[in-house]
């Protein structure tokens, strides 16, 4: 995979294999999960405890809905790039505008929340090396949070 | 966001929103360390120094207070720090002594 930012901070990827673009596909995917408990974690009261319950129903009604369009919103930025992408001899290409950027971070960070909830990943699983071969669903799942990991690494440094 | 229905609740009220709140980030293992940092950096305007102050405390103390103020200016912050998929609570900051 080739990476280059032109002049107006366009980023432009290319040579993407097909098992990396479907990897990139899969952001779009694992963030529109409908486990309820990535449910839970992309929409977290604003209180520990039980108490404020004024609080948690007004952040329910008001404050969630605003969330979930955004994370939509931003999944959707995420796949119309994807959308946009041509197929050549070398791979797959397609750009990414210096203003989708933090889209794309923000699917990231949903995408990787949910792989990690689903598969009920552990924190030393999380921290651990990367699996050599992806022999089976749960490695594959790790595989692709540290590809995700590593794309939204290098934006946050771009977009720093 | 509270509600206010009567003169004894609203006194009451009126109190508890001029009471200090903190806003407080939770650790979370997956989200990175450099995200969340500028994260910090966004929403709260910190200098890198400070933003890499607080992303450590979270990351070694499970927690950290980033803001105490006005309760409705922290709900604000919580719901931004939430839009950017971060753990963030908020809380009544301990009376001062």
């Amino acid at each position: 995979m080739n990476v280059q930012i032109s002049g107006d901070g366009t980023i432009g990827l290319s040579g993407i294999n097909p098992f990396l673009f479907d990897l990139l596909q899969g952001i779009v995917r694992s963030g529109a999960s409908d486990d309820p408990a990535v449910g839970d974690r992309f929409f977290p009261a604003p209180v520990e405890g039980g108490g404020e319950r004024d609080l948690r129903d007004d952040w329910k009604a008001l404050v969630q809905p605003e969330l979930h369009a955004g994370f939509l919103e931003a999944r959707e930025i995420v796949q119309a790039d994807l959308r946009a992408a041509d197929e050549a001899a070398d791979g797959f290409a397609f750009q990414i505008p210096v203003r989708h950027a933090d889209a794309w971070m923000n699917a990231l960070s949903q995408a990787r929340l949910a792989l990690a909830i689903e598969n009920r990943f552990t924190e030393s699983e999380l921290a651990a090396e990367m699996p050599a071969a992806a022999g089976g669903p749960r490695d594959l799942a790790l595989l692709q949070m540290n590809f995700y990991a590593f794309l939204q690494e290098w934006l946050v440094r771009i977009s720093d | 966001m509270a509600n206010v229905e009567t003169p004894e609740t609203e006194t009451r009220d009126e109190v508890a929103t001029d009471a200090p709140w903190n806003v407080v980030v939770h650790n979370d293992p997956v989200n990175l360390m450099s995200y969340v940092a500028m994260v910090f950096r966004r929403v709260f305007g910190f200098p890198p120094e400070r933003a890499e102050k607080h992303m450590l405390e979270v990351h070694n103390n499970g927690r950290s207070i980033v803001w105490t103020g006005q309760r409705e200016k922290a709900e604000l912050y919580v719901q931004q720090l939430h839009s950017h998929l971060l753990l963030a609570t908020i809380e009544k900051a301990p009376p001062a002594c």
